[in-house]
């Protein structure tokens, strides 16, 4: 099971609609019920990422302060240029071999 | 009727100065209207700093402020459109200037309550005629009907 923490500024509004995107958009590439998404603030992610396989966030993030892979992913919020977000994160949670 | 707009909270083609005056305006009919606590303003001033709600759509740009549900006491959604641009930072980035000339203030109570109309309201942006004519719209009885249009007044 693949761990993906979604996180925008304040963890109601923006991670709302992106976690409903990745989900479906999962689904569709055939991963249902090989993930799970926890939505969080990005302030939430120093503390909550090591637990994590990837992180996906709608605001810009310093990734020293994730521990797991990061994909910005504003463009999802309002669903324009989605197919490289959505490629990366599917080839970091599933098709990469976790570098450490 | 409840939904996410019966707090009656628009403003039309506003003269305003810069990115605080236009939040200001707009935040106060909040908490003018006890939608939202009296922290509201400073709740979006200091979201918006470390992580700003502009966006950029095909023909506009507008912005969706928003800050922590500690400063909120029940979801609405208000809006004001700009008779000049003002200056607001691209989301997902620390300092791409774009000229805003709406917004849409979002006063959120929790997550997935708002799902359904925050999911449409991000198909409204797509949606390039239904955004001219919120552009244009000059009266509250002609902008609750581009909500109803959109298929926005849903229950909150």
């Amino acid at each position: 099971m693949k761990r993906i923490l979604l996180c925008c500024a304040t963890g109601v509004a923006t991670s709302t609609v992106v976690h409903k995107r990745v989900e479906e958009e999962l689904k569709r590439r055939g991963y249902n019920g090989q993930f799970t998404i926890t939505q969080c603030k990005v302030a939430e992610v120093p503390g909550q990422s090591p637990n994590y396989d990837l992180c996906v966030s709608t605001v810009a993030m310093d990734a020293k302060n994730c521990a797991c892979p990061i994909v910005i992913a504003t463009n999802l919020i309002i669903n324009r240029g989605t197919e490289p977000i959505y490629n990366e994160i599917e080839n970091k949670l599933f098709k990469e071999e976790t570098a450490e | 009727m409840s939904d996410m707009f019966d707090a009656k909270i628009a403003l039309f083609h506003q003269d305003v100065q810069g990115k605080e005056a236009a939040l200001k305006l707009l935040a106060e009919e909040f908490m003018k209207s006890g939608v939202a606590k009296e922290t509201f303003y400073d709740g979006l001033i200091a979201r918006e700093k470390n992580y700003a709600t502009g966006l950029t759509l095909n023909n506009m740009c507008v912005a969706i402020p928003h800050t922590d549900p500690e400063h909120v006491n029940r979801t609405q959604v208000g809006f004001m459109s700009l008779k000049e641009p003002v200056e607001f930072i691209e989301m997902g980035t620390d300092d791409k200037k774009i000229p805003v000339t709406m917004m849409f203030m979002l006063a959120l109570k929790e997550a997935h309550q708002q799902l359904d109309m925050l999911m449409k309201l991000m198909d409204v942006f797509q949606n390039d005629e239904l955004m001219e004519k919120f552009r244009n719209v000059d009266n509250y009885e002609d902008y609750y009907r581009l909500i109803e249009e959109a298929g926005l007044n849903m229950e909150g």
